[in-house]
């Protein structure tokens, strides 16, 4: 009789297992005609398979699965004649269960197989070792991963049609979680079966996979219960309540719930209440002036007007000499100007044809007008390119924020640390640590060392662009990039290549020049690069719940200067989202446990020169398990 | 009787409307206060259009959902069907309290933002005419979409993500770019500040959307006397839900896969010297001296000419040569270029210390190895590739000279069984170096040459390089010993004693050469800086000690679980001096349990080469 129900079973979820079978057809024809077939076939797809994405998929199809596996017996009227056979619901139920999850792990074990059979094919000496352990270990909490899908589909079945919308809150929640406190990351099952490797060993979350697997089997008892008990009385009542009358206003309340969570996630946490707040007196709102000019629009706090003046009298002068510098003419309408504040670190914010300043943040006139230039030459750029081809300016990010302050720097000579991001540009060529080119993918770059390198490679490309062209060649740039027929999905590089190329120069001479003239401001900085130490991070204690982050020094550091951290919880993070950079007091940063995600720990190491510009190590990941 | 049948309609879902419009109230207030903390925010204008986003799609798939698609799943249309009304008249009615309500709803959006960001901005007219037109235009397209799509019943969700999924694929296949279009394209960034032209082709575009839609909306009410509409709202069984998933996900995957296979378009630059001939091409960008550009380009083209006729291939993929100061001039590094093909290497081209041999020696390797998708890479054919590409660059560059330092070269690495050495291809190039393990390879095929003469030898470089190449992954790769006695008449052990022989005679003569550097001493040591993290210190001996030392370079990267061959180039790089006492430490944090690689070279004037004096993988433990 078993035999006979789990050929049923198979029989029904034989579209599940042809899915896995042309997926997995798919992916080796595909390696074939691309000829990744043979090319060291566990070293390079090991970490691949392993991803967060392709973790989520196997969630979502055994989800799939486990959401239609009682329901349908029910929907389709069979679940009588099921009764009607000498065995116990108990049965039915965990054949049902063995088979979806074997049928799920079907994919699994066929990706196994033939991962095994192009390794014993190909494996070159270097490498002959099957690593079956290590492939063993992914398989086994790949299947951990379906389980959890599995319970996970299985029990929410039980809510009717609400039951994708219910998983879809399980996972808004864990997500918001996670944003909230990088600890509680042992919350989302996929962190059970992402590759996390240290040497040859796989990190298995042993905490993680406890507590998914313990609520999954739970879960898969209480679906027991509820299919073998009380299915037909109680449970088909509250079937039809679910899915009928009850189905609105549960939607509404998930559907606010999860706008409140989504308001959480745009929000920041507020202090954690234990500091002594000082009463805060309240004044009334500033009342607000405008000044219209020709060319912009300003609102700004009328108690500050005398701090704006400059902008008033000098705003249209500037945007004259903005717009000679660029070649480009004036705009149809006034750029709008909100100055009642900025963004926090900036002096100014640019849009398409709108800026906003922080009167407060720039010491006198000159530096606010040396602001107004830098974010009008944002909103040239963009009104140059068009807004159908805007978004490619955030892939030309190195040469919008480079031809903004080449353009602040030649109308406001004297701004304060132009030579400070030349030398460390110059300095971290001359280690190589990084490469110019590495500005074209900003992604990668804060990934691996910090975002803001941008802007003095940005603006040493612009100078040479200008040095070897002339003055209309950024603008010729521009419009090349915003030309009509520019071709689509590129990725940064030949966006950058395409701009350059269509303009009539030639990008690898422009970045040749950067790299002669980066070289010469490093022979003229020679003897503080070379004396500056290179820091290293260590883990004092892993085990208590403030790590102190220990900064070693390979040299004496020159006089004034000082080490800083930054930290993030994970490689992805965000630039806004990292914390510090704080000074190393006693040669040492500290670190909540609490944010840091998945038992690693990432810091970042600078030198910190007197004048405030920071030279940072690349990135490093610290296992605390 | 159009007033009657609105006032049915809103007694029939007053309730509902009324938590829909709630629910608006709720999103919309927590977009303004998102956009309230957000200090990087341009205007208040903003809230509308993240609104649109999200509420086109949320709301109005719940208002179909509601007004239409209810209508038909609950049967209550086959009663209207009594009514002495038209279906016509009875889809109008409803379409047209969809619009407005809709509309409504983004009018006081944009009302409420206005209001709010008056004070500091400054809102004209006409901007806020456009921004109107733009949002409202959106929010009827995607009214008439979900309301066409309610009528499609239990196939409104597979057809729209068909429609989703095709329009995807169109863009992966063609130049088309989703964001430039109608809806997409009228919520575009700039739509809160842009007051001066209004994007006249994608509010066409929209507009011929909603008529569309609404075309095959009445269509649909219409046909067959209003019964498909009544089937299709009949629900969907599990088995069509399971076939229908399974089929979308594998359209996905499917589309995907199509992709990564796409033939990528040779790699051009815009302002280059080129040369080609048959089926050859180089280019050198013209950042170099026209002259020196046009020299090199030639020079290299012959090689390449001579090497393609060498190994008797048809044609061979552009080579592409870019100048750079970031190299040493004895580096030459291959570019990943996405979305190309080709070759393409940067150097230090202008340098006068530019190490020749070493640049035109990659680029022979990689574009032969290029030429049949770098099949030549296999472990079984790769000396012969890397010997090939010495040999050939030795004796196009350096003619007997060339020969002379190949064997001196050679002579340096320990005496050991051919097969095995060259067999296990990669270990070997990693312990011995590119300038080592290339000369080795190298030095058999001369070997080769000398016992049966240049012929033999170019049937097995033919053999392995083009005609082994040609065939597919799957068949493997014949052993040294049929190999050599199918193209060469050889056996194994003859050429074994061959080589063996000439490389202890190249070793007796040159001995004041080479055992200063056999003699070279790498110490490693790693210090522990706390727990868990170590530090690598080194430093290199020589015996006896150089009179003028020179410095040495270490390069070294973190490794994952497997052993693959490592790029070296992507390395980080220190350099010491030999000799100097003192340990130096790495500039790496070391975390225990991860695992490393590092390399040390040493500069050799007399073999004009860096010499490999130690390659490590090491678990920090």
């Amino acid at each position: 009789m078993i035999r006979s129900l789990v050929r049923k079973e198979l029989r029904d979820q034989r579209p599940f297992l042809i899915l896995g079978l042309f997926l997995e057809l798919l992916d080796q024809l595909s390696d074939l005609v691309t000829g990744a077939f043979a090319q060291q076939p566990l070293g390079n797809e090991i970490g691949a398979g392993y991803s967060t994405a392709g973790i989520l998929f196997l969630m979502v199809i055994a989800f799939a699965l486990g959401s239609g596996l009682l329901t349908r017996e029910h929907e389709e009227g069979t679940l009588e004649f099921l009764d009607s056979l000498p065995i116990g619901r108990g049965w039915l139920f965990g054949v049902k269960i063995a088979v979806g999850w074997l049928v799920l792990m079907a994919g699994i074990v066929l990706e196994l197989v033939a991962l095994l059979l192009r390794h014993l094919w190909f494996h070159t000496s270097l490498d002959g070792q099957l690593h079956l352990g290590l492939l063993i270990t992914g398989a086994l909490l790949q299947g951990a991963v379906l389980y959890v899908g599995l319970a996970l589909g299985v029990v929410l079945s039980f809510a009717g049609r609400l039951s994708w919308m219910l998983a879809g809150m399980l996972g808004l929640f864990v997500f918001v979680a996670v944003q909230q406190i990088p600890a509680a990351s042992i919350l989302d099952p996929t962190s059970i079966a992402v590759a996390r490797f240290q040497g040859t060993d796989w990190r298995i979350p042993w905490t993680t996979l406890a507590l998914h697997l313990t609520w999954a089997t739970l879960a898969l008892l209480l679906s027991l219960a509820l299919f073998a008990g009380v299915w037909d009385r109680r449970l088909r009542k509250l079937w039809g309540f679910l899915s009928g009358p009850a189905a609105t206003p549960i939607t509404v309340a998930t559907s606010v719930v999860g706008l409140v969570l989504i308001g959480v996630i745009s929000t920041e946490v507020a202090g954690d209440g234990t500091a002594a707040v000082d009463p805060e007196p309240s004044f009334p709102e500033p009342a607000l002036g405008q000044f219209d000019s020709q060319h912009y629009a300003f609102r700004y706090p009328a108690p500050l007007s005398q701090r704006a003046s400059p902008l008033f009298e000098e705003g249209d002068a500037t945007f004259q000499r903005v717009s000679a510098l660029l070649g480009v003419g004036a705009l149809p309408t006034p750029i709008r100007v909100d100055l009642t504040g900025s963004a926090q670190h900036t002096a100014g914010l640019a849009f398409w044809n709108a800026i906003r300043m922080d009167l407060l943040a720039a010491e006198d006139g000159e530096e606010l007008l040396a602001v107004l230039a830098h974010e009008t030459t944002h909103v040239l750029v963009a009104q140059t390119v068009g807004a159908e081809r805007a978004q490619r300016l955030n892939q030309l990010l190195a040469f919008n924020e480079g031809l903004s302050r080449h353009v602040q720097r030649m109308l406001f000579p004297d701004a304060p640390d132009r030579d400070q991001g030349r030398t460390v540009a110059a300095l971290l060529l001359a280690r190589r640590q990084m490469r110019v080119e590495d500005i074209f993918n900003v992604g990668a770059l804060a990934a691996d060392q910090d975002r803001d390198l941008v802007y003095p490679f940005g603006e040493a490309i612009v100078q040479q662009l200008v040095r070897r062209h002339g003055k209309d060649a950024p603008r010729k740039v521009l419009e090349a990039t915003g030309r009509k027929d520019a071709p689509e999905q590129l990725d940064p590089l030949s966006v950058w290549q395409d701009a350059f190329q269509t303009a009539g120069y030639d990008l690898t001479r422009i970045l040749y020049d950067v790299q002669k003239d980066l070289e010469r401001e490093h022979a003229r900085h020679r003897q503080l690069h070379d004396s500056l130490p290179r820091p290293k991070p260590s883990v004092e204690d892993p085990s208590v719940a403030f790590l102190r982050i220990v900064t070693h020094l390979d040299g004496p550091l020159p006089e004034g200067w000082y080490v800083a951290c930054r930290f993030r919880a994970e490689a992805g993070s965000p630039p806004t989202d990292y914390e510090g950079p704080m000074e190393a007091y006693d040669g040492g940063c500290f670190r909540d446990r609490r944010n840091v995600e998945n038992n690693t720990l990432w810091v970042q190491l600078g030198v910190v020169a007197p004048g405030g510009y920071h030279v940072y190590e690349p990135w490093v990941s610290i296992p605390l398990d | 009787m159009t007033r009657a049948w609105l006032q049915k309609e809103l007694r029939d879902h007053w309730l509902a409307l009324i938590v829909w419009l709630g629910f608006a109230a709720a999103l919309y207030g927590l977009l303004l206060f998102g956009l309230a903390e957000d200090q990087a925010r341009g205007s208040w204008l903003e809230a509308p259009r993240r609104f649109a986003i999200g509420w086109s799609l949320l709301g109005t798939t719940y208002l179909a959902g509601r007004l239409i698609r209810r209508e038909y799943n609950s049967r209550t249309q086959l009663f209207l069907e009594a009514l002495p009304v038209s279906r016509t008249r009875v889809l109008t009615t409803k379409l047209v309290l969809g619009a407005a309500l809709t509309a409504g709803v983004f009018a006081v959006a944009i009302g409420i933002a206005t209001a709010i960001g008056g004070a500091t901005q400054a809102h004209g007219p006409r901007l806020l005419a456009f921004v109107s037109v733009r949002v409202l235009s959106v929010a009827w397209f995607v009214w008439a979409l979900l309301a066409m799509a309610a009528l499609l019943g239990r196939y409104r969700i597979p057809l729209l993500l068909v429609l989703g999924l095709a329009l995807m694929a169109l863009a992966q296949f063609t130049s088309l770019e989703l964001t430039n279009l109608g809806p997409a394209r009228l919520l575009g960034d700039e739509l809160p500040y842009e007051d001066a032209v209004l994007p006249w082709a994608a509010l066409a575009q929209t507009w011929a959307g909603i008529a569309l839609c609404l075309g095959v909306s009445y269509a649909l009410v219409l046909a067959r006397d209003g019964l498909l509409t009544v089937q299709l709202s009949d629900r969907m069984s599990h088995r069509e839900k399971v076939y229908v998933t399974c089929v979308l996900l594998a359209f996905l995957v499917g589309l995907g896969t199509l992709q990564a296979t796409q033939k990528p378009e040779p790699f051009r630059l815009s302002d280059a010297v080129v040369a080609g001939k048959n089926g050859a091409r180089v280019e050198v960008s013209a950042e170099l001296e026209p002259e020196l550009a046009q020299e090199l380009a030639d020079r290299m083209l012959r090689i390449l000419e001579s090497a393609r006729a060498e190994v008797g291939l048809d044609r061979l993929p552009g080579l592409t040569l870019l100048p750079t100061r970031e190299l040493d001039p004895d580096e030459a590094e291959r570019a990943q270029v996405a979305n190309a093909s080709g070759v393409v290497l940067r150097a230090a081209l202008d340098d006068p210390q530019l190490d020749s041999f070493r640049l035109t020696m990659v680029a022979l390797h990689d574009v032969v190895s290029k030429a049949h998708d770098d099949r030549a890479m296999k472990e079984t054919s790769h000396w012969m590739l890397d010997g090939f590409a010495h040999l050939q660059t030795a004796r196009e560059l350096q003619g007997e000279e060339g020969e002379r330092l190949l064997w001196l070269r050679a002579a340096l690495i320990p005496s050991q069984p051919l097969e095995p050495f060259l067999r296990r291809w990669d270990p070997a190039q990693e312990v011995l170096g590119t300038c080592l393990s290339g000369a080795a390879a190298a030095s058999v095929l001369l070997t080769v040459e000398t016992l049966a003469g240049p012929q033999a030898r170019q049937r097995l470089v033919r053999r392995v390089l083009d005609r082994n190449a040609r065939r597919s992954w799957l068949v493997a790769d014949p052993t040294l010993e049929p190999l050599l006695q199918e193209e060469a008449g050889l056996t194994v052990e003859a050429v074994e004693q061959a080589w063996t022989q000439r490389l202890e005679a190249v070793r007796r003569e040159h001995s004041t050469v080479l055992d200063p550097l056999r003699a070279a001493r790498p110490e490693l040591e790693l210090r522990r800086l706390s727990g868990r993290t170590f530090e690598l210190r080194h430093r290199l001996s020589l015996s006896p000690p150089p009179e003028r030392s020179p410095r040495y370079s270490i390069r070294f990267g973190e490794l994952g679980p497997m052993d693959v061959p490592e790029d070296e180039n992507g390395f980080q790089l220190q350099q010491a001096q030999v000799g100097s006492g003192a340990f130096v430490a790495l500039p790496a944090a070391l975390v225990e349990g991860s695992r490393w690689m590092w390399v040390v070279d040493l500069p050799s004037p007399a073999l004009r080469c860096s010499v490999r004096v130690l390659a490590e993988r090491r678990e920090i433990r």
